[in-house]
């Protein structure tokens, strides 16, 4: 995303507009994508309520919750990078930004601990299931959508740790101002989604009782 | 065409750094009220609960941080459309499967 | 006046300015070639198909052949031309400059498009090499999932096409929104772009669940997911509606830009203002909006709750509204115009007369009971293709003799386009008549073969089929040879009001020599022209 002017827009100002609206037409459409998951979710709990309740009694509740309040803390600690680029204090963004970035990570790796203690149990998706325990249909449905759904989010937090790794790199170049950042701006805004689908996802997957 | 287009309202809009922090708390206050809910109430008002705490949080999210309530409207209509669009899809599969039971004349595998 | 400035294919020359081009007009002719490349192929399989029918019992081709054909036949011709063609092709050309814009919102994402579309028609064919599904192009679980075909490579090649037609849709929404000319108001903006923008919504909005359903029957298939096999506890039904969620709503993706041609060529040929603008404008928008509502019609008989396929059924009937409303509009914009009956509103008769009757039979299908009966019969397929062919192709071939001249500078032979459009015609109801007829009747779809009591009435369809094919590549060569070889025209060969005609043909690089003004409307027939209009009749 550079600052020059492209030949179909008369200011800078329409062309970041544009950009936001292009981003914020993108987010809908993602969200799109995990309505699909959370349709299969919500057919399949119903159809198999009791076993959902018993399996999600093996889901970790400490790790999910942590993760989600990471994840709270990145929408903030990014939103607030944005504010000190545009007040022209960009040490205090770079700051904001990589603790973003770290938390992301954190939360990245505590998905892969989950993940390792599940697998550790024989709880796979689908056709490799294998824990004893929790033999009943409604129960690997349970874990099937939760490798799904969780999977599908942990790739959109990888892309968006991309997109802010990149973003931080142009920010230490200086490449980001206070008059034109915009590509910050839409790095947030897909941050802030990855956040809204786990705002959702957190109490269908950890807080069933 | 002026050089300072003066439409473009979240070019200055936007909270306080303070009103961010403040945000961040009420939404972590959600949370936690959330998982202290789950444990005391199960079933489905412990679902419904949830859900309703997690729009608050998700509102919370889109007004503030994402802006929703500073910028254009056009990107407030984005957002309904993929609320709307969602609601439909989940709604339009659930009552499917809702309603198996009581409006269909034969019994699936599932026992519907 | 730069009558000296180059037309956009002689702006800049060589490969790599092809390639690497962020004009939409050259994007728009590279999608040309792509869309009409898979129309070729999809077309081939479609005549392997009624040539195996031409004789009942074994023929040809193996069973298991035959259902590979159709499901690529399906396969090619949705995703890889229906869904993509008016819009990347007429839609990238044209809406930035109905605008009076010099590019898309973003040209790259643009370019982007083409080498996703490329990419995702390259997975397609891979798979196709490889021996191709035999699911049909619905993917239904639970067979997808244990078909002995390579089924994966094609549900992802599909999911690749489909992320190029958010990228357009999303393109054009935000072109609609932020780069409309100074003092062009949403209700001064021609027709085509209201429907193109209805399709971008959809577009936009439907394509990822797509891309969901075909990802999760590809997991099923290569990794044992089982998120809809009956054996884990799945429910298959349930991949339908993922499925039909998004091909429903696509089926308005495929004709609502060929209404807005519709729209864009009558007035021309009529040489009147539309009937009624905002009848045009709004029932495009309440097109996409119920059309969403009424996927579960193709869940009618699969096990759906009786509840939930009444309520479907009843939505199914709202959006005949809409449509009824458009063919009302555009009878009533041709009653009492100045017809010059050329080519481009020939194919509009088509148009009119074959979307009336595939919408009529659309609306008896979507009557429950009925459906109990068609289900899975020729019927479906004939109503189908009423609206894909007689509909969407028609307004593609529409579309093409209309603005060939815009495009390339070149008129197209008249004499062959009225012989072409009338074989089209002609060949079209031979095809598909007779499979209203079979289906009626109990022919089912989808089988190598068929009883002999219904052997004639296949004999008749595959003779219109080899009409409508001869009929198309005479289409597909006249065109070429004008490409070269045509008379120049002149920058508004139709006496248009369209915004498009304000400009050389083939438009400059950056579309206008001098920016029209939105103040002379485009379909305002009854009211002087632009006086300050650049002369524009000498050739560039």
């Amino acid at each position: 995303m550079s600052d020059v002017l492209e030949v179909q827009y008369d200011t800078l100002a329409r062309q970041h507009a544009t950009a936001r609206l292009g981003m914020w037409i993108f987010l809908a459409s993602e969200s799109l994508l995990f309505g699909g998951l959370f349709a299969l979710y919500a057919a399949y709990r119903f159809i198999y309520p009791a076993e959902f309740h018993a399996a999600a009694a093996h889901a970790n509740v400490v790790l999910g919750t942590i993760n989600t309040y990471l994840l709270l803390t990145s929408s903030l600690t990014v939103a607030l990078a944005i504010y000190e680029t545009k007040h022209a204090r960009r040490h205090r963004a770079l700051i904001l930004l990589a603790i973003t970035i770290a938390l992301g990570v954190t939360f990245e790796v505590l998905k892969g601990v989950e993940y390792g203690q599940h697998l550790a149990d024989g709880i796979a998706p689908g056709g490799w299931y294998s824990y004893a325990a929790l033999p009943a249909h409604g129960a690997v449905l349970y874990f099937t959508l939760y490798y799904l759904m969780t999977g599908l989010h942990a790739l959109h937090v990888l892309g968006g740790l991309c997109a802010l790794t990149w973003l931080w790199v142009l920010l230490y170049r200086g490449r980001l101002t206070p008059d034109s950042h915009v590509a910050l701006e839409l790095g947030g805004l897909y941050w802030h989604l990855v956040d809204l689908v786990w705002i959702f996802l957190w109490p269908l997957i950890y807080l069933v009782t | 065409m002026t050089k300072r287009d003066p439409s473009e309202p979240s070019e200055a809009g936007g909270p306080s750094a303070l009103g961010y922090v403040v945000v961040w708390i009420v939404l972590v206050a959600l949370a936690t009220a959330s998982l202290l809910s789950s444990q005391a109430v199960s079933g489905s008002a412990g679902l419904a609960i949830s859900l309703a705490i997690a729009a608050a949080k998700a509102a919370l999210v889109a007004a503030v941080f994402m802006h929703l309530a500073y910028g254009r409207a056009v990107h407030r209509m984005a957002f309904a459309a993929a609320i709307a669009f969602f609601l439909l899809l989940v709604l339009g599969v659930v009552a499917d499967v809702g309603t198996r039971s009581i409006a269909s004349s034969y019994v699936d595998d599932v026992g519907n | 006046m730069a009558a000296s400035e180059p037309d956009y294919l002689r702006a800049r020359s060589g490969i790599r300015s092809w390639l690497l081009t962020t004009d939409h007009k050259r994007i728009a002719i590279m999608f040309f070639v792509a869309t009409t490349i898979a129309m070729m192929l999809g077309g081939t399989f479609a005549m392997l198909l009624r040539t195996k029918l031409l004789l009942p019992g074994p023929g040809i081709m193996e069973p298991i052949t035959y259902n590979r054909m159709f499901t690529l036949h399906g396969v090619v011709m949705v995703f890889m031309f229906m869904i993509p063609a008016i819009p990347a092709v007429f839609g990238n050309f044209f809406l930035p400059i109905m605008l009076g814009a010099k590019d898309l919102a973003f040209p790259r994402i643009n370019l982007a498009s083409f080498y996703v579309y490329v990419f995702g028609a390259t997975l397609t064919l891979w798979g196709m090499v490889h021996g191709g599904a035999d699911t049909g192009w619905t993917f239904y679980a639970p067979y997808a999932t244990v078909s002995p075909t390579d089924v994966a490579p094609i549900a992802i090649g599909v999911f690749v096409l489909g992320v190029s037609s958010i990228m357009t849709g999303l393109n054009f929404i935000a072109t609609t929104h932020m780069l409309r000319r100074e003092g062009l108001r949403w209700h001064g903006m021609p027709i085509f772009v209201w429907t193109l923008y209805a399709t971008s919504i959809i577009q936009v909005i439907a394509t990822p669940v797509l891309g969901l359903s075909v990802t999760l029957v590809a997991l099923d298939h290569a990794l044992k997911m089982g998120m809809f096999d009956p054996a884990l506890g799945g429910d298959p039904v349930l991949f339908e509606h993922l499925f039909w969620f998004y091909s429903h709503p696509a089926v308005y993706i495929m004709i609502l830009p060929g209404m807005g041609v519709v729209a864009e060529i009558i007035p021309t040929f009529a040489h009147k203002n539309q009937f009624s603008y905002k009848a045009l404008a709004y029932s495009s928008l309440g097109i996409a909006f119920v059309g969403f509502l009424t996927w579960g019609h193709h869940l009618f008989v699969a096990g759906i709750s009786q509840l939930d396929a009444a309520l479907f059924g009843l939505m199914s009937m709202f959006v005949a509204i809409f449509s009824a409303i458009k063919v009302f509009t555009w009878v009533g914009t041709l009653y009492r115009g100045s017809i010059a009956l050329k080519t481009p509103l020939l194919y509009m008769f088509a148009f009119i007369y074959l979307f009336v009757f595939g919408g009529m039979t659309g609306i008896a299908v979507a009557t429950t009971s009925l459906d109990v009966h068609w289900h899975d019969t020729y019927f479906v397929i004939a109503h189908f293709h009423f609206i894909m062919i007689g509909g969407t192709l028609t307004a593609f071939l529409g579309a093409t003799h209309y603005w060939f001249p815009k495009m390339f500078g070149r008129m197209y032979p008249e004499r062959l386009g009225v012989v072409s459009a009338v074989l089209v015609f002609a060949g079209f109801n031979l095809t598909f008549v007779p499979q209203f007829l079979l289906g009626n009747a109990g022919m089912p779809r989808r089988y190598a073969t068929y009883p002999v009591r219904f052997h004639l009435l296949n004999v008749i369809s595959t003779i219109g089929a080899y009409t409508l094919g001869a009929a198309l590549l005479l289409t597909l060569t006249y065109l070429l040879v004008a490409l070269f070889y045509g008379k120049r025209a002149p920058a508004n060969p139709w006496h248009s009001r369209g915004f498009e005609w304000r400009t050389p043909s083939p438009p400059p690089e950056h579309n206008f020599i001098k920016p029209f003004d939105p103040a002379y409307g485009p379909y305002a027939y009854d009211e002087p022209a632009d006086p300050n209009l650049p002369k524009l009749d000498e050739a560039a």
